[in-house]
């Protein structure tokens, strides 16, 4: 097993590498370079000052030094220096990141109590009207946007009950409560896109399982239906459920980008969309390369994740 | 082709309409949803004919006037013609959506084949990239994309298409790796023929379906990835309308005094990406072997 980890972790090296060379080159597809455009922002500077900000930046070097020098930093966990704020991109990222994770496992449970009860109803009793009410529901996740479906949830609340979101964020360790209840909205919006996903993968995992010689036979000695259910069928249907949880974890990062503009979460999402609308390429590239390693790192626990959950499967 | 019972499926299979009416009479949701997408398609192409005001014109009507007989889906702070302006974003979602999943299924299936078919080194270097592409998540691809680039109907569609290449050459690769098994591809390479008719004569055919499936899947995927873009205010600009756009700025400063400003954007976008998911789900029905039959 522990062999298996190790090898898993190495060979994600190479990936990661590819990753990052992904993350430092699309911000540097913008045209002319960074300096030009502070240029725009700040106003006229002389050639003498030009040529210090880009030693300073390190944009006068060539691409590959730039990107080697840049690496070396991020391997050691200096991933520079904003360029409008001054601020270390390291410590912005280590700021906003418990946000985004805790917003993402709370839609992470939500979908996964939503969509497990309902995916296996819907497989035991199919073709019943639950089950297309069910599959229905799971449609209209998939195709609502999370950020229609935020801002129709903003009107409803805000003309019924009169809640609005709240517009300062509170860390879970100083008042739970008020945390809990600034993210209770984004993660409901966001665990109901997740169950979609998962209910229908749970449904179909079911419906293959329940088909199963050994599940007639639980079934043929007496065992009670819920057990059957639960203890023969389930616990085999998991692996493909836990895949599906992996395969989403990328679009779940992707839409807290989303959901935290909108509800002013002060996560790594929205540290993103500042850089990018502000063009800070030095924070950018540094948010895009931690979020893509927390995608790396989800789908890696969920394939170690496998062998917890399967006791037929060994890793050698 | 022989069946398990020794019958061969030449004789029990009806012809190509009997099939597609047994279809659809099993999949009233198919049927349904085609219908709607060749409506949104129709509204897209015809949309000039259809809109009752020029969707960009201000003051076409009061502003914020409430959706009644003359402004069906009511006017915004500007003062247009909001039904309108939904129908223009029909053609730019739809246009920018095919024409981002026709370029991804291009180069989507050109990685796919060459990873798939020659599978070594080739493989390797190429699969990597996609599992590179992979790791970001496709909406942030994309918006870093479109930031980068700056604004354009031609950069959004390079972002949508970096959103959509991954999913096609994962599925491309893997189809090609089940077919290169067939006997009939030994027999065409033992034959003579050229790696590129093989590819392309021979192995193309099997990827035609799931390939079919996926892009409808992914057209969805492309139209709320558009939405977001613009949403967030990096996707279609003023004067051109999108329905993300239509529901960002304004519309949402003001949709406590009116709500029609975000319903009717919204339900633009669910029902059109609804039909569009409900299609693909029929087609997959269809086309995978695997699920025929288990429903």
């Amino acid at each position: 097993m522990l062999q298996y980890i190790a090898g898993r972790v190495l060979a994600s090296v190479p990936l990661l590498l590819l990753v990052s060379l992904l993350a430092f080159s699309v911000v540097r597809l913008i045209p002319g370079d960074a300096v030009m455009l502070m240029v725009a922002e700040i106003g006229n500077l002389s050639q003498q000052q030009l040529a210090q900000i880009r030693a300073e930046l390190g944009v006068d070097r060539p691409f590959p030094q730039q990107f080697l020098i840049w690496l070396a930093g991020a391997a050691q966990g200096d991933l520079g220096r904003s360029i409008w704020t001054g601020r270390s991109v390291g410590r912005e990222i280590l700021r906003t990141l418990p946000v985004t994770a805790e917003l993402a496992l709370l839609s992470i449970a939500i979908s996964l109590l939503v969509a497990i009860p309902i995916g296996i109803v819907s497989a035991v009793w199919r073709n019943s009207p639950f089950d297309y009410s069910g599959r229905l529901l799971a449609m209209v996740g998939l195709s609502v946007p999370e950020f229609a479906l935020a801002t129709v949830a903003l009107l409803v609340l805000s003309l019924h009950v009169g809640w609005v979101p709240s517009l300062v964020y509170v860390p879970l360790w100083e008042e739970p409560w008020r945390n809990l209840g600034t993210l209770a909205v984004p993660s409901l919006i966001l665990g109901f896109g997740l169950a979609a996903v998962t209910m229908r993968m749970t449904r179909s995992a079911m419906l293959e399982v329940l088909r199963e010689d050994y599940v007639r036979t639980a079934r043929s000695k007496g065992l009670p239906e819920i057990a059957v259910i639960v203890r023969h069928a389930l616990k085999n249907a998991f692996n493909p459920i836990v895949t599906i949880i992996g395969v989403q974890a990328r679009r779940l990062i992707g839409s807290t980008v989303i959901i935290e503009t909108i509800f002013a979460l002060p996560g790594i999402g929205r540290l993103t969309i500042d850089a990018l609308l502000n063009r800070d390429f030095i924070q950018l590239q540094g948010c895009i390369l931690v979020i893509a390693l927390a995608v790396v790192l989800l789908n890696l626990l969920v394939d170690l994740s496998y062998a917890w959950l399967d006791p037929r499967i060994h890793y050698r | 082709m022989v069946q398990p019972d020794g019958v061969p499926r030449a004789v029990v299979t009806p012809s190509r309409l009997g099939r597609c009416l047994w279809y659809a009479r099993r999949n009233p949701a198919g049927v349904v949803s085609a219908l709607l997408v060749l409506g949104v398609i129709l509204v897209a192409i015809f949309g000039d004919f259809l809109a009752p005001f020029d969707p960009a014109r201000v003051a076409a009507g009061p502003r914020l006037s409430r959706p009644g007989a003359r402004y069906l889906f009511g006017t915004d702070h500007l003062g247009r013609d909001l039904l309108s302006r939904i129908i223009a974003g029909t053609r730019v979602a739809l246009f920018l959506g095919f024409t981002s999943i026709l370029a991804s299924t291009v180069l989507g299936t050109a990685i796919g084949l060459l990873a798939g078919w020659f599978e070594g080194f080739v493989d390797q270097v190429l699969s990597r990239l996609v599992d590179a592409l992979m790791a970001v998540p496709a909406l942030v691809l994309a918006l870093a994309l479109v930031a980068m680039l700056g604004p354009g109907f031609d950069k959004i569609i390079i972002a949508l298409t970096a959103f959509s290449i991954p999913t096609v050459a994962r599925t491309v690769r893997g189809t090609v790796l089940a077919a290169k098994q067939n006997l009939y591809i030994e027999v065409a390479r033992a034959l003579g023929g050229t790696t590129s008719r093989v590819l392309l004569r021979h192995i193309l055919p099997n990827v035609t379906a799931p390939l079919i499936i996926v892009m409808t899947l992914q057209l969805g995927a492309a139209i709320l990835g558009e939405a977001a873009l613009s949403f967030l205010g990096l996707g279609v600009q003023p004067p051109a309308v999108s329905w993300g756009q239509m529901l960002s700025g304004p519309a949402r400063r003001m949709m406590e005094q009116a709500p029609w400003l975000v319903i009717f954007p919204t339900l633009a976008i669910s029902v059109t990406v609804l039909a569009i998911n409900f299609l693909g789900d029929a087609l997959r029905d269809i086309w995978d072997p695997k699920l025929r039959g288990s429903e």
